[in-house]
């Protein structure tokens, strides 16, 4: 297995391929090998355990070519301004405000990093304050339910899951007001 | 360039040494970073869209009530040497030096508050005042934002905050910083430990001019690094709490000092004004610890006919491309170096 060190990912077909993971799929092994960058894209990380998951990563993969060439094109380029993954991980900048929500998952990576914590705490511009702390207190919120459920403290589970609801129909309906 | 002239030549407010403990605590800095929304940042944008955004942002910052006397420069209408003050002045980045195209300065008169346009990110706000003032300096900075978020969309996310072209400015996009003077906690060796220690409470520290324990004049800048999950007054107020103690550890270390060696001190402080009274050639390595021995003397009372806001002055007046003005033509450096013991005997009245 010496080529394994060259191999190149999958994906993206540029990067060099670190991540190598197999799947039983029916009666075959299939195995992918990719970068760590689109593997943070597709949630790799995330999703390693769920292989219902990575069924459909894996189909998706290796669904036709037009689409992964479309993936290819389209995935690792921000359509605003055109920083591709190398860009981004050359330079460590981002190319504008698109690239945040097109490179997401290594973003993340990145700022638990750099700031441990990846919530924003502070001032908002004032057409999205209301929303802003809508999404703030959601995510607090959110940790709080794990940790109610981890501690098999169920009633207040409910409680949360009560108040998340009524939250993210403000969310929902705070998009309707927001001109952005 | 009458306006940048006038800049020039008259000394900016925050050296004044009007603010508390400004012997130690030369000035406080705020800095806050903005962005346009869905508008590629000054690194990845073409020229034409770099000068809309000038050309838009200069627009906001004059319909600012704040910025109301403010004067405009673009950065490519004047000389490199002019970059090179401005920088001096702090009131421009290294690297808006050489990238000049399409990139503006807007100061206040006094500058105590200027915005760099196309650097990093498409607005860099500043605000900078004499002493422990962080709290004041983000105030009125809170101000100015405040202002432009009136006539301007800016990158935001409800998760991140504000956005910015490096991941290490998301969120609050604030930077505040410390200019501080610790020739107490250099002497006794104590500022590797105070440098640990800041650093565990994710501050950074790092010399003013030259680096680490080595630093030039016994000058250090403190900011925070983290600016995400942070308020900006939690960012300002802890600053100004680890501030505190800073100020603390450099009185004791200071005290202790004067208790033991209370004779070599005055000697040593004493000896360094007349230096700079009377030498015909002073480098700026020499001037800056000269200058550090009768701060210090100023702060311990030992010397009393110089004012802090002369030697702040000094700070500036003495690099390179003041000097230059000054003389009004370039220089060699051992000329440079006469033109500063010149200048340095003129303003303390020395022979
Ligand atoms: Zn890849
Ligand atoms: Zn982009």
């Amino acid at each position: 297995m010496v080529v394994a060190s060259k191999m190149i990912c999958q994906i993206c077909k540029q990067n060099q391929a670190t991540i190598h993971l197999t799947q039983q799929k029916n009666d075959r092994v299939v195995k992918i090998h990719v970068c760590r960058m689109c593997a943070e894209e597709k949630g790799f990380d995330y999703l390693e355990k769920s292989n219902f998951a990575l069924g459909n990563i894996i189909s998706g993969l290796f669904g036709d070519s037009a689409d992964a060439a479309r993936i290819k094109k389209k995935k690792h380029v921000c359509t605003l301004c055109g920083t591709s993954h190398e860009d981004f991980r050359d330079v460590a900048k981002l190319g504008c405000s698109e690239c945040y929500e097109f490179f997401k998952p290594h973003v993340l990576s990145v700022l638990r990093n750099l700031h441990v914590k990846t919530q924003h705490f502070g001032k908002c511009p004032k057409s999205r304050g209301e929303r802003a702390e809508t999404v703030r207190r959601a995510t607090l919120l959110q940790e709080e339910l794990e940790l109610s459920i981890a501690e098999e403290c169920y009633e207040r589970a409910a409680e949360i899951r009560d108040e998340l609801r009524e939250l993210n129909g403000k969310k929902a309906g705070g998009d309707k007001e927001c001109p952005r | 360039m009458s306006s940048l002239r006038h800049i020039i030549e008259t000394p900016a407010k925050w050296l004044d040494g009007t603010g508390e403990e400004s012997e130690i605590i030369l000035s406080c800095r705020v800095r806050l970073a903005r962005n346009l929304d869905r508008t590629p940042f000054p690194h990845r944008a073409k020229p034409a869209a770099m000068k809309k955004t000038l050309a838009s942002l200069k627009e906001a910052l004059a319909e600012c009530p704040s910025m109301k006397k403010a004067v405009a420069i673009d950065l490519g209408a004047i000389t490199p040497s002019e970059r090179m003050l401005l920088l001096e002045r702090h009131l421009i980045s290294i690297d808006m030096t050489q990238n000049h195209k399409n990139r503006a300065l807007v100061v206040l008169k006094g500058e105590g508050m200027s915005a760099m346009i196309n650097e990093e990110d498409h607005l860099r706000l500043q605000s900078i005042s004499s002493g422990f003032s962080a709290a004041e300096a983000f105030t009125r900075l809170d101000r100015l934002d405040g202002e432009l978020d009136d006539r301007l969309d800016f990158a935001f996310s409800d998760t991140l905050g504000y956005l910015t072209a490096c991941p290490t400015n998301v969120g609050t996009g604030l930077r505040v910083s410390a200019m501080v003077h610790l020739p107490g906690l250099v002497h006794n060796k104590d500022i590797s430990q105070v440098i640990k220690g800041l650093s565990n409470v994710r501050l950074a520290v790092r010399g003013m001019y030259g680096e680490g324990s080595n630093a030039m004049g016994n000058m250090f800048q403190i900011s925070n690094s983290i600016t995400l999950g942070v308020s900006e007054g939690e960012t300002v107020s802890s600053l100004e709490s680890y501030l505190r103690k800073v100020l603390e550890f450099e009185k004791k270390a200071r005290e202790t000092l004067l208790k033991k060696a209370r004779s070599l001190l005055e000697d040593k402080i004493c000896r360094a004004h007349g230096v700079l009274k009377t030498a015909r050639l002073v480098t700026s390595r020499e001037a800056m610890d000269l200058m550090s021995a009768v701060r210090l003397g100023i702060g311990l009372g030992i010397i009393t006919d110089v004012s802090i806001s002369r030697l702040n002055e000094l700070l500036v007046m003495i690099k390179p491309l003041h000097l230059q003005q000054l003389h009004g033509r370039p220089m060699e450096p051992d000329e440079r170096d006469r033109v500063r013991a010149d200048y340095i005997r003129s303003r303390l009245g020395g022979s």
